[in-house]
């Protein structure tokens, strides 16, 4: 059987069963960029204790 | 619905497994909320004053407060949603964990966001007619199911698809849950002060945004998840065969594996983990304070001895404390979980244990000789250590009881964490009351708590000792464990 793949593979098969390379950017980015936001709040009320 | 079935959720050739630790954030994020929920609290003890609270006559009996509209809620009632959290978590993880292996990840995803997203409408609606069960049963009953099964659904998943660093996905998920209330706190934060107006504290609003916010992101993951097909491996990996070791390539099934005593020397080790842990997280802020008073602005005077300016600027870097512990609760989740793939699930619960009571004991000696950074340092370190015995267990029970039926089996585990979510705190109010009572000064009342909690961690340390490889006599005959003829599915036994 064809395996699905530990790294994206750019052909048809790939495309079709949703897996290219910007959908997974845009996966990543998409619960990156609100977990980096909530980092940043934390670390900013953090820094007080280092004041 | 048929969108929904397992068989739908197989995954095609090409598709990369790395599209699955997303979806699982979107559901943990959202779910992770539910840590964040303490930033309603202020808001809501003055919903009906605005400005503010107004207090209910003290002749008032607790049903007629539950239904008063007249007077606001006491933070006391509003914090009874953390039990509730806790315990439809544990138990709806335990009752549906079977359910989930059955009908797959994608329909136990959708329940979850109907379950969470629908609890936020229905508490807004609670808010909004100053009706406090109506809360209790949309956020901590309803959500709290909905926080049980959006936990454990994609578990099973990951393990399967990361066979070779199961340490690594289930931490990636795991970690979502506790950084969803540093994206959620803020969030609410900021829509409460936007909401609010002369006639409205603004949470009821807050609650059908965040609701609308929670069920989008939660629907998106549950449709990006996808199983792999049976017989599926990773490119050049190789399972490990050898009967008797502490990674198994045989499985057990759900109404086995509970009858084994490494289910309860498991579920042992993540409740007086998680007690001690929690224990901690909720008395951080305040024991900081009290354990430093004013050196913490550079002023030599205890706390109570401290003007309300003072007292407000040392309250503020209690919070500072708390939010840095939360920080490192989320690496731990992420770091412990991928560092027990090469270091063996045994050996990093013994790190955890022997370590975290080493670290626990020398806080009070921190605390005497007034050393805020080795203080701090060590809290920092334990709260790792906290997060990482919740994203390690599940690939712990994958070696122990193979892949099959993990996600059934840890939900079944996570009564524990509802047990520990009303134990520790109990235990540490216990402890510190009963040592007040006696005379003891406040600022010293934590040392006592503190060694209690570091032999709570070396009886873990005594129960993941014991742990040994499950006998053969509960493993599932090969016959029967042989993949399903559908590929993907995975039937549970009666």
């Amino acid at each position: 059987m064809t395996n699905p793949t530990d790294t994206p593979q750019p052909t048809a098969d790939a495309a079709r069963n949703g897996s290219s390379p910007i959908l997974l950017a845009a996966a990543w980015i998409g619960v990156g960029v609100p977990m980096l936001w909530g980092m940043w709040m934390t670390l900013q009320k953090a820094a007080l204790l280092f004041r | 619905m048929d969108l929904l079935s397992r068989e739908r959720t197989i995954a095609g050739p090409g598709f990369n497994r790395w599209l699955v630790p997303p979806a699982a954030l979107a559901i943990h994020l959202s779910i992770g909320m539910a840590y964040g929920f303490s930033v309603f609290w202020l808001p809501l003890s003055r919903a009906v004053g605005i400005t503010q609270s107004i207090e209910c006559p003290a002749d008032m009996g607790l049903i007629a407060r539950i239904f008063a509209t007249s007077c606001d809620w006491k933070i006391s009632m509003l914090s009874v949603m953390y039990t509730l959290f806790f315990v439809f978590l544990g138990s709806s993880a335990a009752v549906f964990g079977s359910w989930l292996e059955r009908v797959g990840p994608r329909k136990a995803g959708v329940v979850a966001a109907c379950c969470w997203g629908g609890g936020f409408f229905i508490s807004a609606l609670g808010v909004h007619l100053h009706q406090i069960w109506l809360m209790w049963l949309g956020s901590g009953v309803i959500g709290g199911c909905g926080l049980g099964l959006g936990y454990i659904s994609p578990v099973s998943t990951l393990i399967k698809w990361f066979p070779d660093r199961r340490g690594l996905a289930t931490g990636m998920a795991i970690m979502g849950f506790g950084g969803g209330a540093m994206i959620g706190a803020p969030l609410a934060d900021i829509l409460v002060r936007h909401f609010a107006t002369p006639e409205s504290v603004g949470v009821w609003q807050t609650f059908l945004v965040l609701g609308c916010l929670y069920f989008t992101s939660m629907m998106i993951g549950a449709m990006g998840y996808r199983v792999p097909p049976a017989d599926w491996k990773p490119a050049g990996y190789v399972p490990k065969t050898n009967h008797g070791s502490m990674i198994t390539s045989r499985n057990v099934s759900v109404s086995q594996a509970w009858r084994t005593p490494q289910f309860w020397l498991l579920w042992s080790v993540l409740c007086l983990n998680v007690s001690a842990g929690i224990g901690i997280i909720g008395m951080s802020s305040p024991m900081l304070q009290e354990v430093f008073g004013g050196k913490l602005i550079g002023v030599a005077k205890g706390l109570s001895d401290l003007d309300t300016a003072q007292k407000a600027q040392v309250a503020s870097i209690g919070a500072g404390f708390a939010a840095l512990l939360s920080l490192f609760n989320i690496i731990g989740r992420i770091g412990w979980a991928s560092a027990s793939d090469w270091l063996g699930r045994k050996r990093t619960y013994m790190i955890f244990f022997a370590l975290g009571a080493l670290l626990y004991s020398t806080a009070p000696f921190a605390g005497r000789i007034g050393s805020i950074p080795l203080f701090v340092a060590l809290f920092c370190l334990i709260l790792t250590m906290y997060g990482g015995g919740f994203s390690t267990i599940p690939a712990y029970l994958a070696d122990l009881f193979g892949t099959r039926y993990v996600g059934a089996i840890h939900g079944r585990l996570l009564t524990a964490w509802s047990t520990a979510g009303v134990l520790g705190p109990t235990l540490v109010t216990f402890i510190r009351e009963y040592q007040l009572a006696h005379g003891v000064p406040s600022a010293q009342a934590y040392n006592i708590t503190m060694y209690i909690l570091a032999g709570l961690l070396l009886l873990g340390f005594a129960c993941n000792l014991a742990v040994r490889p499950v006998s053969d006599r509960f493993y599932m005959p090969e016959s029967e464990a042989l993949p399903s003829p559908l590929p993907g599915t995975s039937p549970v036994p009666r």
